[in-house]
C-alpha cells in the first residue's frame, strides 16, 4: 500500500475521534476579552502575501504572493497548514476571486498580454479561460452574483478606466461605468455597485499615472437607471476598497486616516485602517447619520478588507512583514466594552495608536453632546501629540464649525494654529524648509496667535500655551517663558489642557536644565485637582525620575527622605516618594526587608477603599507593583520582583483594563523563574511555578513548561492532574494543549514509524481544534510546526515541509518578544530548511539562533554542524570549516556527545579540505580513523573506511604529503575494486526511504584510481601514473558502451585529456597529440549531443594541442585542422560567459591564441 | 533523480580540473563521494533534539547572552505615559547606549553601542533638536556671561549637565575616549 494512503487511514480514526476543543466560557480558565483584538495572522513567509479572498463557504481563501519572484496565486485552508500553489504558469498572475459557487477563481493574468488579461481557472477541470485579449489592460475584477464578471480596463496607456460587464464566458460585454473609478464591488444582491471615482490631474496624463483618488465613494443602482450617488465619511485622509458584508449591511473599506509616517500629508504611504459604516440596502448608501466604526489600528498597515461570512479578512503590513490577517467582523474593539470601560482602556493602553482607536469608537457612546465636544478636542490633542498634524487638523476645523463665538472659537482658531505649527515643524525637520523660512512663519503664526489669547477679553490658555510654543520655535525663549508663565496651573480646568501645560513647562526647564524648577512644576502637576489618579500618580512617577536622575544609588536615600517631608501628607507625590525611599536599599542590603518595607506600603492601600475600591488604591497598587518590579529586577532582587508581580495580579480582577498589564508582568516574572529552576533542576519549584501561571493567565507557555517540569521529576499524572482540573469543562483548549504537546514530546521514544506517524496525526488533530480556539499564541503553532516537520522526516513528504515551514513563520511572528520559544522555533526551522536544500532560509534562521544560548549542548550541536553544512554548500568554506571545528570541540567538551564524534569529525574534515586547509583535514581524518576502523564491521562501515581513506588520500595529495596519499589512495582503489555493488544507505530517519546513490561503485573505483595517478604523477612515477590514467580510460570506455549517457561522454573526454597530460609529461609529445585529439573529438561529441559547447574538457584538449605544437615541437600537420580558430572561439565565448571557475580556461585559450597567431600565418587569426 | 556525471568533484578541491558538468552542484557532489554515512544521521539527530515548545532558559543566562534586556522588562513596568518629551525619548537611547554625550557637550550617536534596535531618521531628528535647544542655552548663557569664549561656556554648562546624564549612559573624556557614567 502506498505511504500516503497508508498514512490517510491511519489519521482516519483520529479524525473521527478528535473532540471538539472550544474556547472556554466558564470557570478558572475563562478568558475575557482583556484587551484589543489583534489581527491572527493567516499566511506566514519571507514573501509577500497579499489580496487574501475568502471562498464562499469559508473554508479557504485565495491570495498572491510573490515567494517564488513572480506573483502567482496560493490557496489555503483556513484551518492550518501551509499554502498551496494555485497553478504554476511561469508567469504573474494576481487578484485572485473565487466565484460564488466556489469552482472557479477570476484571476489578472500577464502571461499572454503584459497589461494584463481577466481569466477563469477552473478548480476541477484545471482549464484556463481568458476573457480579455491584448487590446486591453485589466487592471482589476470581480464577480457579480449571477456569475457574471466585471473588469476595470483601459484601451492605452494614458486612457481612462472603465469597468465593463461580461458573462462569465467573456461574451455580451458591456460597458457599466464609463469614467475612471477602481476597487469596484457589488452588493450581494446584486443590485447596487460601489466603486472609488478617479480623475486625471493633468488633462494630457492618464489616471495610471496621475490619479486624485477620492475622498470619497460613488454608489450605482444596477436594477435602476438613475445617476451614481456620492459619499464621504467625515474622516481625514482618502479611502479605497469598498466591499460588502455577506448580508449587506455593512460597507467596510480602507481609509488612509492617519499621517503614521509624520510626513504632513495623508496618501497612500501612510498606514491604511479599516473602517465599516451601516448600510441601507433599500436607499442604495450608507445609513443616513451613521458614523463609520474604526476596525483596525492605525499602528497596524490594513488593506484590501474583505467581509467573510462570520470574519474580515485584512491585508496588512506590520513590523515589515505583509500578509493576509483575520479579524472578527465587529472589528479590534470588542462590542462589550461600555464607555467606562473604554476609559479605561485608553488610560491604560500604551500605543498612541491604539489609544486612538479606542478614544474615536468611545465619542459617539458618550450621549452627552458637551461630553462628546470634549472627547472630539481630546482626539485632535492625541492626535497632534503622536504627529498625526493631518487628522488633528481635520478634527480641530470640526471643532471649529461648532465653536460659534468667543473663546470657543479663539480656542478652536488656537488649536489649528498650533497644529499648523507643527506642520511645519515636520517639515522644516524633514529639511524640506528653510531654518529663516521657518521662523519667518513662526513668528508670523505667533502674532496671530497673540491676537487669539485675550480676545473678547476672555484668557484663552490654550492660546498662551500654543504661543510660548511657537514663540520658543521662533527662536524667543525669553517671551517664550514668560507666555507660559502668565497661564497659571491652576486656572486650568481640564485635563487636556494641564497636559498641554505640563509639556510646555518640562519642555522648558529640559532645556533650561533647571530640575529644581522642574521638580516644583512636577509637584504641583501630581497634586493637580483636574487630573485623575493615573495622571497625577505619573506625574508623580516623572518627579522621581527627574529628582533621581543621574545620581548614584548611595545618595538616593538623602535626596528622597527631605523630598518626601516635604510633600504633602497623604498626596500621590508623597506616595511615590515613600516607595522609592523604601526601594532605596535594593542592591545594598537585604532584599527581604525591602520586601516588607514595600508590602506595608501595598497593605496601606487596600485600607479605606478596599481592594479594588474607590480613591486612587489600584492605581496606587499598579504604580507600586510595576515600579518595585522594575527596580528590583535591575538589580536581580528576583524574590522581590516576583512577590510583588504576584500580588498585584492576584489583585487585579479579570477582565479589567489593567488585567492585560498585570498577567503581561506576572507571566514575564513567573515564568522567568519557573524557566530558570527547570534549567537549574529545581523541578519541583518549577513545576509549582507554572501551574501558577496556568491558573493565573491561562498561557499554553506554562503548561509546556509544567509538562517538562513534571514529567522531569519523574511522575507521569498528567492526564489526571487535567482531569481533576478541567473535570467540567472537557474541552478546554489548555487541556487539548497538553495532551497534543504531551504526544508530541514523547514522539522520538516511538520506535516503530508508523506508529510514530499515528500519534503525530493524532496530535495534530487536537492541536488544529487548540489553533481555533487560541490563534495567536506561538504556543500552538510552535507544537504543529513541530508535528508538521517530524511527519516530513519520517515520511519526506515535502507538502508536510511547507506545512511545517507556515506554522515557524506564523510562531516566529508571535513570539518577537519570547526569546525562549524564538530558541526553539529559530532551531527547528533552520534545520527543517536545511533538511529540503533551502540553505538559504536555513541560514538566516540558524544565524539568529546562534546569536541565542542553548540549554543543551546537543541541540547545540544539532545546530553547528547544520549550520556548518548551509555554510558549506553556500561555498562559504572557510566559516564552515569554522563552525565544524567547533562542533568537534563541543562534542569533546560533552562525554554524553561520543556518539556524535564521527560525523562531526567527517565534517570537520571535509570542509577544511574545501577551506584549502588539507593540512588540518588530515589532522580531523586521523581522529576519526580509529572510530571508522572499529564499525567497519558492516558493509556501510566498511564504504565508510574506503572514503576516508579515498578523502583524506586527496587531503594528502593537495598538501604534497606524496607518501602518505600514495598508500591511501592504492588502498581505497583496491577497496572498492573489490565491493560488489555500494551497500543500501541507511534510512536518514526510521521508516524514511532512503535516497538512491548518486555514485556507484565504478565511480569510485574512477575516482581512486584518477587521484591515485595524479599523485604517481606528482611522484615521478609517470609509467605507473600512465598505467592508472589508461584504467580510468578503460572503465569510463566501458562504462560509455553500456549506457550511452552523454555524461558519460564528457566524463571520457575528461579522462581521455589527463591521459593525454600524462603522456606530455613523459614526453611522448605525439602519443599526447593523439590522446588530446581523442578528449577533442569526444568533447565535441558531447557539444553535439548536449548543445553544450565549450565544456572545460574541450578547451583543455583543444589546448593540449595547441601545447604539443607551440611547446612540444610536434608539426602543425600532426595537429587539428583549424586549431587556431577553435581556441580563437572558444577563449571568445568564454570572454562573453565569464565565470569564475573558468577563467584559467579562458587565460590558457587567450594566451595560446595569441601565441599561435605570432607563430603561424593563419589567415583566420590575420583578421 | 538524474545521475550525474562523475565529476572528480574530490579532487577538483585539491588538483584535479572541476568538474564542468553536474546535476547536482559542485558542492552536494563533494559530499556525497567525501562525506561518510555515520549514525546518528543530520535528520535523525534533529528528530531527537527538537522540542514542541519552549527551550529552558534562565533570565540569567538569557540576559548574558544579550538575548533579553533589561530595557525590554522596564518598557512592561512603565504604568502610565502622560507624554513624551525628547527629553525622555534621549534619556531612553542614553541608557541604552545609543547616544552619548560628546566632549564638546553635544549629543552624538553611538551607533557601535547601541543595543537594540533604533529608527535611524527619528533618532537623527532628536539629536539634531537636542544640539539646537543646546545651542540657544549655550547663547543664553554667553549673553548673560560677557567676556567668557564658547569653549568656557560649554564646558560650564556640560559640568552641570553630567550630574543628570543616566547613569551607564556614554560620556565622551577629555582625551576622546568614551565611558559608561559610574553611578557607585
Amino acid at each position: 500500500m502506498p505511504m500516503n494512503v497508508r498514512i490517510v487511514l491511519a489519521m482516519l480514526p483520529v479524525l473521527l475521534a478528535a473532540g471538539p476543543v472550544r474556547a472556554a466560557t466558564a470557570g478558572q480558565d475563562v478568558l475575557p476579552e482583556a484587551g484589543l483584538r489583534v489581527p491572527v495572522r493567516i499566511t506566514a513567509g519571507a514573501a509577500n502575501q497579499f489580496l487574501g479572498m475568502p471562498f464562499p463557504d469559508g473554508s479557504r481563501i485565495a491570495f498572491a504572493s510573490d515567494e517564488r519572484a513572480t506573483t502567482e496565486i496560493y490557496l489555503q485552508d483556513l484551518s492550518g497548514g501551509g499554502p498551496r500553489l494555485l497553478f504554476d504558469r511561469e508567469a504573474d498572475a494576481t487578484w485572485p476571486r473565487p466565484s460564488p459557487d466556489g469552482g472557479r477563481v477570476l484571476y489578472l493574468s500577464f502571461r499572454e498580454d503584459a497589461r494584463g488579461d481577466a481569466c477563469v481557472f477552473d478548480l476541477q477541470s484545471g482549464r484556463h479561460t481568458c476573457l480579455t485579449g491584448p487590446s486591453t489592460a485589466e487592471v482589476q475584477a470581480l464577480w457579480f452574483p449571477d456569475g457574471d464578471v466585471g473588469v476595470v480596463q483601459r484601451d492605452s496607456l494614458h486612457a481612462d478606466f472603465r469597468l465593463v460587464r461580461m458573462s462569465g464566458d467573456g461574451r455580451n460585454a458591456r460597458t457599466l461605468v464609463a469614467h475612471s473609478l477602481s476597487s469596484p464591488a457589488v452588493s450581494p444582491d446584486g443590485r447596487i455597485l460601489v466603486y472609488v471615482p478617479i480623475e486625471r490631474v493633468l488633462p494630457a496624463v492618464g489616471v495610471t499615472f496621475a490619479p486624485r483618488t477620492g475622498t470619497g465613494l460613488a454608489f450605482q443602482r444596477l436594477d435602476r437607471d438613475e445617476p451614481a450617488h456620492p459619499w464621504r465619511p467625515d474622516l481625514p485622509g482618502a479611502l479605497g476598497f469598498p466591499g460588502f458584508s455577506v448580508d449587506g449591511r455593512w460597507l467596510v473599506f480602507a481609509q488612509y486616516r492617519n499621517d503614521t509616517n509624520g510626513d504632513g500629508s495623508i496618501d497612500g504611504s501612510d498606514n491604511g485602517v479599516v473602517f465599516r459604516v451601516a448600510f441601507d440596502p433599500a436607499g442604495g448608501t450608507p445609513e443616513a447619520g451613521a458614523l463609520p466604526e474604526q476596525l483596525t489600528s492605525a499602528a497596524w498597515n490594513c488593506q484590501y478588507p474583505v467581509a467573510g461570512r462570520d470574519t474580515l479578512f485584512v491585508t496588512c503590513s506590520h513590523e515589515g512583514s505583509l500578509d493576509v490577517y483575520r479579524l472578527p467582523l465587529d472589528g479590534a474593539v470588542p462590542p462589550g466594552w461600555d464607555l467606562a470601560r473604554l476609559d479605561a482602556e485608553v488610560r491604560a493602553s500604551r500605543d498612541p495608536w491604539e489609544r486612538l482607536l479606542i478614544m474615536t469608537r468611545a465619542m459617539p457612546l458618550d450621549v452627552d453632546p458637551t461630553g462628546r465636544r470634549t472627547r472630539l478636542r481630546s482626539i485632535a490633542f492625541a492626535e497632534a501629540d503622536a504627529g498625526d498634524l493631518s487628522s488633528a487638523d481635520h478634527h480641530a476645523r470640526a471643532l471649529r464649525r461648532d465653536a460659534g463665538a468667543g473663546a470657543p472659537a479663539a480656542e478652536a482658531d488656537a488649536l489649528l494654529e498650533l497644529v499648523d505649527h507643527r506642520r511645519d515643524e515636520q517639515r522644516f525637520q524633514r529639511g524640506a524648509m528653510p531654518e529663516e523660512r521657518f521662523q519667518a512663519l513662526a513668528r508670523a503664526r505667533a502674532a496671530r496667535v497673540r491676537a487669539l489669547a485675550g480676545r473678547d477679553g476672555d484668557a484663552v490658555p490654550l492660546a498662551r500655551l500654543a504661543l510660548s510654543e511657537i514663540l520658543d520655535a521662533a527662536g524667543d525663549e525669553e517671551a517664550a517663558r514668560t507666555t507660559f508663565l502668565s497661564v497659571p496651573l491652576p486656572s486650568l480646568a481640564d485635563g487636556d489642557l494641564v497636559r498641554l501645560w505640563a509639556r510646555r513647562g518640562v519642555e522648558l526647564r529640559d532645556a533650561d536644565g533647571d530640575r529644581a524648577g522642574l521638580l516644583t512644576l512636577l509637584g504641583d502637576l501630581s497634586a493637580h485637582p483636574t487630573l485623575d489618579a493615573p495622571d497625577r500618580l505619573a506625574f508623580a512617577e516623572r518627579y522621581v525620575a527627574a529628582l533621581l536622575r543621574g545620581r548614584p544609588a548611595s545618595r538616593r536615600a538623602a535626596v528622597l527622605a527631605p523630598a518626601l517631608a516635604a510633600a504633602a501628607p497623604g498626596s500621590d507625590l508623597a506616595f511615590r516618594l515613600d516607595l522609592e525611599l523604601r526601594l532605596s536599599p535594593l542592591g545594598q542590603g537585604d532584599p527581604e526587608a525591602v520586601r516588607k518595607a514595600v508590602f506595608d506600603l501595598y497593605r496601606g492601600t487596600l485600607e479605606g477603599g478596599g481592594k479594588d475600591g474607590g480613591g486612587s488604591g489600584p492605581d496606587r497598587r499598579k504604580v507600586l507593583a510595576l515600579a518595585t518590579a522594575r527596580r528590583a529586577a535591575a538589580v536581580d532582587a528576583d524574590v522581590v520582583t516576583y512577590n510583588f508581580a504576584n500580588t498585584w495580579a492576584s489583585g487585579v480582577k479579570r477582565g479589567t483594563a489593567d488585567r492585560k498589564t498585570a498577567e503581561a508582568l506576572y507571566r514575564a516574572v513567573v515564568l522567568d523563574r519557573a524557566w530558570g529552576d527547570l534549567a537549574d533542576g529545581t523541578l519541583a519549584d518549577a513545576r509549582g511555578r507554572f501551574w501558577e501561571v496556568t491558573l493565573q493567565t491561562g498561557a499554553l507557555e506554562a503548561h509546556g513548561g509544567f509538562v517538562e517540569a513534571r514529567l522531569a521529576e519523574g511522575k507521569d499524572d498528567l492526564e489526571t492532574l487535567y482531569g481533576n482540573r478541567f473535570k467540567d469543562e472537557p474541552y478546554n483548549p489548555a487541556f487539548a494543549f497538553m495532551r497534543a504537546y504531551r504526544i508530541a514530546r514523547d514522539l522520538p521514544q516511538i520506535a516503530d514509524p508508523g506508529e510514530a506517524l499515528q500519534a503525530t496525526a493524532r496530535a495534530d488533530a487536537i492541536a488544529r481544534q487548540v489553533a481555533q480556539a487560541r490563534p495567536n499564541t506561538w504556543e500552538v503553532h510552535l507544537l504543529r510546526g513541530y508535528l508538521a516537520h517530524r511527519r516530513h522526516l519520517g515520511t519526506g513528504d515535502p507538502g508536510a515541509a511547507v506545512d511545517a515551514t507556515a506554522e515557524y513563520a506564523l510562531a516566529l511572528d508571535l513570539a518577537r518578544d519570547a526569546p525562549r520559544a524564538r530558541a526553539a522555533i529559530l532551531l527547528e526551522a533552520g534545520l527543517l530548511q536545511a533538511d529540503v536544500g533551502n540553505t538559504a532560509a536555513a541560514l538566516r534562521h540558524l544565524d539568529d539562533r546562534a546569536r541565542l544560548p542553548f540549554a543543551t549542548p546537543a541541540a547545540e550541536l544539532a545546530m553547528r554542524l547544520g549550520r556548518a553544512r548551509c555554510l558549506f554548500l553556500s561555498d562559504r568554506d572557510t566559516e564552515a570549516a569554522q563552525e565544524a571545528d567547533r562542533a568537534v570541540a563541543l562534542v569533546d567538551a560533552h562525554g554524553e556527545l561520543a556518539v556524535h564524534r564521527a560525523r562531526a569529525l567527517d565534517r570537520a574534515a571535509l570542509y577544511a579540505i574545501a577551506a584549502g586547509r588539507p593540512d588540518l583535514a588530515m589532522e580531523r581524518y586521523a581522529r576519526l580513523r580509529p572510530l571508522a576502523e572499529a564499525a567497519a564491521g558492516t558493509p556501510i562501515g566498511r564504504l565508510n573506511l574506503a572514503r576516508l581513506d579515498l578523502a583524506m588520500g586527496a587531503a594528502a595529495l593537495t598538501a604534497g604529503s606524496l607518501p602518505d596519499a600514495l598508500p591511501l589512495l592504492a588502498r581505497a582503489r583496491q577497496a572498492f575494486t573489490g565491493m560488489d555493488a555500494l551497500p543500501v544507505p541507511q534510512a536518514e530517519f526510521p521508516g524514511r526511504t532512503p535516497p538512491p546513490r548518486a555514485f556507484d561503485r565504478l565511480d569510485f573505483v574512477v575516482l581512486a584510481t584518477a587521484l591515485e595517478a595524479r599523485a604517481l604523477e606528482a611522484s615521478g612515477r609517470l609509467d605507473e601514473a600512465a598505467a592508472r590514467t589508461d584504467d580510468v580510460v578503460r572503465l569510463r570506455s566501458a562504462r560509455l558502451a553500456a549506457r550511452d549517457l552523454d555524461e558519460d561522454v564528457l566524463a571520457l573526454a575528461e579522462a581521455e585529456y589527463h591521459q593525454a597530460a600524462t603522456a606530455g609529461r613523459r614526453g611522448d609529445i605525439e602519443g599526447a597529440a593523439v590522446h588530446a585529439r581523442n578528449a577533442l573529438a569526444r568533447a565535441r561529441e558531447y557539444a553535439q549531443r548536449t548543445g553544450t559547447p565549450f565544456t572545460t574538457a574541450e578547451v583543455q584538449a583543444l589546448a593540449g594541442l595547441a601545447e604539443a605544437h607551440l611547446l612540444g615541437g610536434l608539426p602543425r600537420s600532426k595537429v587539428e585542422a583549424g586549431l587556431g580558430t577553435a581556441l580563437l572561439a572558444a577563449h571568445a565565448f568564454l570572454s562573453a560567459h565569464p565565470s569564475r571557475t573558468r577563467d584559467a580556461d579562458r587565460f590558457r585559450s587567450g594566451l595560446l591564441a595569441a601565441l599561435w597567431r605570432l607563430r603561424n600565418a593563419d589567415a583566420s587569426l590575420k583578421k | 533523480m538524474r545521475r550525474i556525471v562523475l565529476a572528480l568533484a574530490l579532487a577538483g578541491a585539491g588538483c584535479i580540473s572541476v568538474p564542468s558538468v553536474v546535476v547536482v552542484d559542485r558542492k552536494t557532489a563533494l559530499e556525497m563521494q567525501a562525506a561518510g554515512e555515520y549514525a546518528p544521521s543530520a535528520a535523525a539527530s534533529t528528530g531527537n533534539g527538537m522540542s514542541p515548545g519552549a527551550t529552558a532558559l534562565s533570565r540569567a543566562t538569557l540576559l548574558e547572552a544579550g538575548a533579553e534586556s533589561r530595557a525590554g522588562f522596564d518598557g512592561l513596568t512603565e504604568p502610565w505615559t502622560v507624554f513624551r518629551t525628547d527629553a525622555d525619548a534621549t534619556d531612553e537611547l542614553m541608557t541604552r547606549k545609543c547616544l552619548g554625550e560628546s566632549r564638546d557637550a553635544t549629543i552624538v550617536e553611538r551607533r557601535e553601542t547601541c543595543l537594540g534596535e533604533v529608527d535611524a531618521a527619528v533618532v537623527a531628528g532628536l539629536v539634531q533638536r537636542a544640539n539646537r535647544a543646546r545651542e540657544q542655552v549655550w547663547r543664553w548663557l554667553a549673553a548673560k556671561a560677557p567676556g567668557r569664549d564658547e569653549t568656557a561656556v560649554r564646558a560650564a554648562w556640560r559640568s552641570i549637565r553630567l550630574d543628570e546624564v543616566p547613569c551607564g549612559a556614554p560620556v565622551q573624556a577629555g582625551d576622546g575616549r568614551w565611558e559608561s557614567k559610574a553611578c557607585p
